[in-house]
């Protein structure tokens, strides 16, 4: 076990740390010996399909459900017996905003804030730079349910920093955000993390976004951590190396001759330019050559790993 | 412990009374209770409203556990269906803050409106009957109220809120409620209707027996304390009820 109890003396280093953390609902294995080390002070991202055990495990590190078997620590607190420690010092946007919908913007953050035990200067202080920075506070005295569902993610977000906490769980946070709303928040908790040093371990969908983000991501599937590193370690290690080829005369010939080549996984044409995708890094001049002789004009060879999404998906693919 | 109760009851109440709608149907809600309950029937029955039989019943037991019928489903099942409940679970309250706050702002809801609902009632009465000697409820009277009202809303919120912890939605939470609410009402009523003519006059007689020979005091303090123990009872249960893993993974 590598659980000593709660003393918080390792949460400098390590902000959670889970060993062979199973999760069983009556027969379906949620969570799937899962091993995870989150450094403090880091974005990490935990990306996979609906269903593939994303929730459950933010549940687990929340120590609002019982692990099978394995263990977590959080903060340095054991999830099994240090369940209200380790939610005392984090805070959490889940699938759901959790907003009251009755209650008044301000009201939703009082009652956090006064579940933190915020002094009631110190909340409404917090509140109006909260609710200022998010461009609610003109807002603040509309109820929730007037409010659309942007500015409801907003103010949940809000809500989540309100006690400034020292890990913060988020599920999918900018779904429902503009673009504009996105990108603020993305920088916010990028800010927030480099700043504060506030641990933030995130779910996504949305694979930009954690290429951009995150300094760290784990890929699930079906309950198993099958991946985990820096995006740029994921996609080398996905496998797959591509190449952007600009230019003209790309014939349907030219590419079926391409694709006969060792090492090519995929050739295909994108907006005019030919994506090269090989499974290692190999010399790009036979290639270039071929297409010169099939009547082909190169105007550029740019060539780079993997997209963190293209990742994915061949992680993904492999494991299929 | 007691800050985190009380800011689970701050909350509580502040959507007790905006539950639907516009923030003020809570309010208009409270006034019709006023104007039925304070106000028609004390004035109805004037003189005699404090000795009459129908105020304890009414402001000790039936509209306590109406209200608390009202309100009480939404405790855990309300939370769970406004997709509120995990949020809060997740936070840094204890799961007793979380249980007794709930419990405690239903019952101060019920409880508060109830006796408020009785005092009008007799400053209602005292306005509109000035010649009648009594003024108040008779001591014996007002405390049986205050008791049967502690231990019937007590009763009925600790019912409401184990229902509330396992039913999915406020709708099925009132509904079973409903049933439990006419079988307290209608069964009694109906087992008098069915007995047989001899039967009915043979129990008022002892009712009445009871209630000159002075034992009615012993008797409503038996009944109130077997109701305690009831209570008592329903509070351990949800005690072991409420687990945070069962509440996210129901």
């Amino acid at each position: 076990m590598i659980l000593k109890g709660g003393n918080g003396s390792t949460m400098r280093e390590i902000a959670i740390r889970t060993q062979q953390l199973t999760k069983d609902f009556g027969a379906i294995r949620a969570v799937d010996h899962i091993d995870l080390q989150v450094p403090a002070g880091t974005v990490f991202g935990f990306l996979g399909a609906n269903g593939a055990g994303k929730t459950t495990t933010i549940h687990l590190l929340l120590a609002l459900l019982d692990p099978t078997g394995g263990a977590a620590e959080v903060l340095g607190y054991d999830t099994r017996t240090q369940g209200q420690l380790i939610r005392q010092q984090s805070g959490a946007l889940l699938e759901f905003n959790g907003l009251y919908e009755r209650l008044t913007a301000e009201e939703n953050l009082d009652f956090y804030g006064r579940i933190w035990h915020l002094p009631a200067a110190e909340r409404v202080a917090r509140i109006k730079e909260l609710l200022t920075h998010l461009e609610l506070y003109d807002r603040r005295t509309d109820r929730v349910d007037s409010w659309s569902r942007g500015m409801k993610q907003k103010l949940a977000v809000a809500r989540v920093l309100m006690h400034r906490p020292k890990l913060i769980f988020l599920d999918e946070p900018t779904a429902g955000l503009d673009p504009i709303a996105a990108a603020a928040l993305r920088d916010d908790l990028a800010s927030l993390s480099q700043r504060e040093g506030v641990t933030v371990f995130l779910t996504t969908h949305n694979l930009p976004e954690a290429e951009r983000l995150c300094q760290q991501v784990g890929v699930i599937r079906e309950g198993k951590l099958i991946a985990i590193g820096s995006p740029d370690s994921l996609r080398v290690r996905s496998g797959r190396f591509r190449t952007e080829i600009s230019g003209s005369g790309f014939s349907a010939d030219v590419m079926t001759q391409l694709r006969s080549l060792p090492d090519i996984v995929n050739v295909e044409l994108q907006n005019g330019r030919l994506i090269v995708d090989t499974s290692r890094e190999r010399s790009m001049a036979p290639i270039v050559t071929l297409l010169v002789q099939g009547g082909a004009q190169i105007e550029e060879v740019r060539r780079g790993a993997a997209s963190l999404e293209e990742a994915f998906l061949a992680l993904m693919e492999v494991q299929q | 412990m007691m800050i985190d109760v009380l800011t689970m009851m701050w909350k509580e109440l502040r959507e007790y009374f905006i539950r639907t709608g516009s923030g003020r149907r809570g309010v208009v809600a409270i006034l019709a209770i006023a104007l039925v309950f304070s106000v028609l029937m004390p004035y109805q029955l004037g003189a005699s409203w404090f000795t009459s039989i129908v105020a304890v019943p009414l402001y000790g037991f039936y509209l306590p556990i109406s209200l608390v019928t009202s309100v009480v489903a939404d405790a855990f099942a309300g939370e769970r269906e406004r997709h509120t409940l995990e949020t809060l679970l997740a936070s840094r309250l204890s799961d007793r803050s979380i249980l007794l706050g709930k419990i405690a702002s239903c019952f101060v809801y019920a409880f508060a409106i109830s006796i408020g609902a009785a005092v009008v009632g007799a400053i209602v009465v005292d306005i509109t009957h000035r010649s009648i000697n009594e003024h108040f409820y008779g001591f014996g009277d007002f405390a049986a109220l205050i008791g049967l009202g502690i231990v019937s809303t007590l009763l009925f919120t600790c019912l409401g809120i184990i229902i509330s912890l396992r039913a999915q939605s406020v709708r099925q939470v009132q509904q079973t409620l409903g049933i439990l609410f006419t079988l307290v009402f209608l069964v009694p009523f109906l087992i008098f209707q069915f007995l047989p003519v001899a039967a009915r006059i043979q129990l008022g007689q002892q009712i009445a027996h009871i209630t000159q020979s002075g034992q009615i005091g012993a008797l409503i303090a038996a009944v109130l304390g077997a109701l305690l123990v009831l209570d008592i009872g329903l509070l351990g249960i949800i005690q072991a009820a409420f687990r945070r893993s069962r509440l996210i993974s129901s």
